[in-house]
């Protein structure tokens, strides 16, 4: 019972994890530039943010003071604003390629904290019953095979038929009662296609607007005249 | 320690090491009148030197300034034994390249029914690449590259020194960016002919080794590219007027010439009226002028307290002929004083 509770406590825990990364999203850039400001990159953000303040001063300085009264302090803000250009270029490109770089790695320890321990829970307590089917017969033999041993129990059935061997997974034979057990990889899709349509409908249902219905107005019919339009396509005759 | 700037251009007259100057500004401004009153003193300041000046504005005014006709090829101002002047002319040289290919093509035994012979006998080639953008900067680069090999090969009329008398500022930039530009094509070229040189020379390239030409190339761009950015070979004199729109231009002409490693440290301020020091001919529209004119020098003085700032008078006459131009350059060499000098921007001598 213990086993029983961790291996679906941990598949929870990864399913839980790994919704709540889809359904944030949009906040991931936010997050990684909060990262950034507060990492060891922190002076070079700052400096950043600095120069980018002292050029739109500068900017505002220049247009409020005229070019041809003021030519040398115009010219000098000019030169400034230049150079600043330039530095504020360079630092961008760098500061790019170091949020570039904590991107990898968030993805690297994404990969190492989250997705690899799962695909290798689900690899190694796949076929962990997480619960046993009330009669052995609820449901035909092939469904049955696939809810105990998973999908690859459907790519095996050719074969397993071929050799005459074809027998659902039992559990507890020392009962002499065939159980069939819902494994651990197939209660996840499941879980995870119910969560989905869940979704889905919550989605459809609560956050997609509706559309009203397009109200038809009857068009008016124009009828233009030229000058001299000809009415009637016919040639009057004496 | 005194660190400031002589308001003359005495240190770059009497200078030994300069072989390239270049003397650009916005049109108007007087380029031509001071490239001829530099290139002067520094001939008469250094009698033993050759000097060429050569104008690489297609719209050539050294004749007009001199007063005679120059040409495509170097020849001597009448008066004058050390310094010679020419005007690159585009389709000239352009018609010259034709004519080669011309005569380079009846060689190979190409009969008049070749459709090429007959396009390039009708000065086609002349024509296409006369319309091609740029062109007249180019050819003046080449110019430069034929001058180089010459004093490389110690042939005879070398000149110690070249004054380029450029055109306005946007083409100028485009010349001056030509050696950065070739090398990185050739660059490029020679990637490419590395890979494919011998399938290029087996390809009717004929007895031409376009790698070794390539290269050749190369190192007489790179050898010019490190001659324009050595600041005891090279300079950039900038010509402005006290005016918004000229100093702006300057501005951008100096930023332009430091990103390409260039020395500029020389600006002429020209047509300078100082009405004050005029008492015989000061009208309010001088004076006016004047104190418009004294704004923007104040500015100049304050952005470019490091530079050489020569403050040329605008003379009553025309500034035409070797006699004219002399009288005007002196103040190069020695700044314009208006209380003293002031009489001779009226003795200028009028040109028929």
């Amino acid at each position: 019972m213990s086993a029983c509770n961790w291996v679906i406590a941990t598949s929870l825990v990864f399913v839980t994890i790994n919704k709540f990364l889809q359904y944030s999203t949009s906040y991931h850039a936010s997050w990684m530039s909060k990262i950034i400001q507060h990492s060891v990159h922190k002076k070079s953000y700052d400096d950043y943010h600095k120069k980018l303040q002292e050029r739109l001063e500068l900017q505002e300085e220049n247009t409020t003071i005229s070019a041809q009264d003021n030519y040398a302090k115009w010219t000098k803000n000019n030169r400034k604003l230049e150079k600043l250009n330039e530095e504020i270029k360079a630092l961008g490109i760098q500061l790019k390629s170091q949020q570039s770089s904590i991107e990898k790695q968030m993805k690297k320890f994404k990969l190492v904290t989250l997705t690899a321990p799962f695909i290798i829970l689900k690899l190694w307590k796949g076929k962990f019953p997480v619960y046993y089917l009330p009669h052995s017969d609820m449901f035909p033999k092939i469904i049955g095979g696939v809810m105990s041993q998973g999908w690859l129990y459907l790519a095996l059935l050719p074969l397993q038929i071929l050799r005459g061997s074809s027998k659902v997974e039992t559990q507890g034979e020392e009962s002499m009662a065939i159980q069939v057990s819902v494994s651990l990889g197939i209660w996840l899709w499941a879980l995870m296609t119910v969560i989905s349509t869940v979704e889905f409908l919550i989605n459809q249902l609560v956050f997609t607007k509706e559309v009203k219905k397009p109200v038809v107005i009857e068009e008016e019919k124009i009828n233009i005249k030229a000058p001299n339009a000809i009415e009637e396509d016919k040639i009057a005759l004496d | 320690m005194d660190l400031s700037v002589d308001p003359n251009l005495h240190s770059l007259i009497n200078s030994t090491t300069h072989k390239w100057i270049f003397v650009g500004g916005k049109g108007g401004v007087g380029k031509t009148t001071s490239s001829c009153s530099i290139a002067i003193q520094m001939a008469l300041a250094q009698p033993t030197k050759q000097f060429l000046l050569i104008s690489t504005d297609p719209a050539h005014n050294l004749s007009d300034a001199f007063g005679e006709k120059f040409g495509k090829d170097a020849r001597k101002v009448t008066g004058m034994n050390n310094l010679s002047c020419m005007e690159i002319d585009p389709n000239a040289a352009l018609k010259d390249m034709n004519d080669m290919a011309v005569s380079r093509a009846n060689a190979d035994g190409t009969n008049d029914d070749d459709p090429l012979g007959g396009l390039l006998q009708g000065g086609a080639l002349a024509e296409l690449t006369g319309s091609i953008p740029g062109i007249d900067e180019a050819l003046s680069f080449m110019e430069v590259m034929k001058h180089i090999k010459r004093q490389e090969n110690g042939e005879s009329e070398t000149f110690d020194t070249v004054i380029f008398d450029t055109a306005p500022t946007g083409h100028t930039l485009r010349f001056l960016q030509l050696p950065n530009t070739l090398s990185k094509l050739l660059e490029k070229f020679g990637e490419l002919t590395g890979k494919l040189g011998p399938m290029l020379n087996m390809m009717g390239a004929g007895n031409v080794d376009i790698a070794s030409k390539l290269n050749e190339l190369k190192s007489n761009v790179e050898s010019i590219k490190q001659q324009f950015t050595d600041p005891d070979l090279t300079t950039f004199v900038c010509v402005c007027i006290s005016e918004f729109l000229s100093l702006y231009e300057t501005e951008r002409l100096i930023q332009e010439l430091i990103s390409y490693d260039m020395d500029v440290n020389s600006i002429i301020v020209n047509q300078l009226l100082f009405a004050e020091d005029d008492q015989e001919h000061n009208c309010k529209r001088c004076q006016a002028r004047w104190k418009m004119q004294k704004k923007y020098l104040d500015q100049i003085d304050e952005l470019y307290e490091d530079f050489h700032l020569v403050k040329m008078p605008l003379c009553a006459g025309e500034i035409r002929g070797l006699n004219n131009l002399t009288k005007f350059s002196q103040f190069l060499n020695k700044e314009y004083d208006p209380a003293a000098d002031g009489k001779i921007i009226y003795e200028l001598e009028e040109k028929e």
